[in-house]
């Protein structure tokens, strides 16, 4: 039903993102994490 | 996105939850002005991310109409509305404050996303991913994982 997964697997590199805060001003960007700690990016849909 | 609990779990063993949203930064701020996240959540209304690490993505059809409809149904009832078959939608933005036609036009343009997690190292690379409906089918629509489930994946860092 759904098109083919071309989803990233482990072992491949996370591609960089940054996107505005959806609770205050500013960005947040997965780059400012790299070398901190690790992060679970969880990616939702919409606030429908 | 209720995930205060994990996020802090997660957080006691060293790791960030950053959450992505598909809702402009404007309205996702007025919506979590009510119920502030405990984690950093960022705005992509187009969905770049969910593209950039290739998450499924198709045409609503009839039957994903009608199982996204039975589970915000049994959200809604979980919230303790009475509604109506198919009337979760509505009954929950009535419930939040939210003007049913402000989301209509995201759910138009983004059809059918799923969802997923990954778990990223702190050199950038992914060592951990759950995919929507990769491992139970339908049945994993809305599906997070299990606090246990990602506790497991970070000891295996």
């Amino acid at each position: 039903m759904m098109e083919p997964t071309t989803s990233l697997r482990p072992g491949d590199d996370a591609p960089d993102i940054t996107l505005p805060s959806a609770t205050d001003d500013g960005t947040i960007s997965l780059a400012a994490y790299r070398g901190e700690g690790p992060v679970l990016l969880a990616l939702f849909r919409g606030l429908y | 996105m209720s995930l205060g609990l994990t996020a802090e779990k997660l957080r006691g063993a060293g790791v960030e939850l950053v959450g992505v949203v598909g809702t402009a930064a404007n309205r996702a701020r007025r919506y979590f002005s009510y119920r502030r996240p405990r984690y950093p959540v960022a705005a992509d209304p187009d969905l770049a991310s969910h593209r950039a690490f290739g998450l499924p993505h198709t045409a609503f059809t009839p039957e994903i109409f009608q199982i996204a409809n039975a589970k915000i149904d049994g959200v809604a009832r979980e919230a303790g509305l009475k509604v109506p078959a198919g009337g979760g939608w509505q009954a929950l933005d009535r419930e939040d404050g939210i003007q049913p036609n402000e989301f209509a036009l995201d759910i138009e343009r983004h059809q059918a996303q799923l969802t997923g997690q990954f778990l990223i190292d702190r050199q950038g690379v992914i060592r951990w991913s759950n995919i929507e409906t990769e491992r139970d089918g339908m049945d994993g629509i809305d599906r997070f994982p299990s606090d246990d489930e990602l506790l497991a994946a970070l000891r295996a860092l």
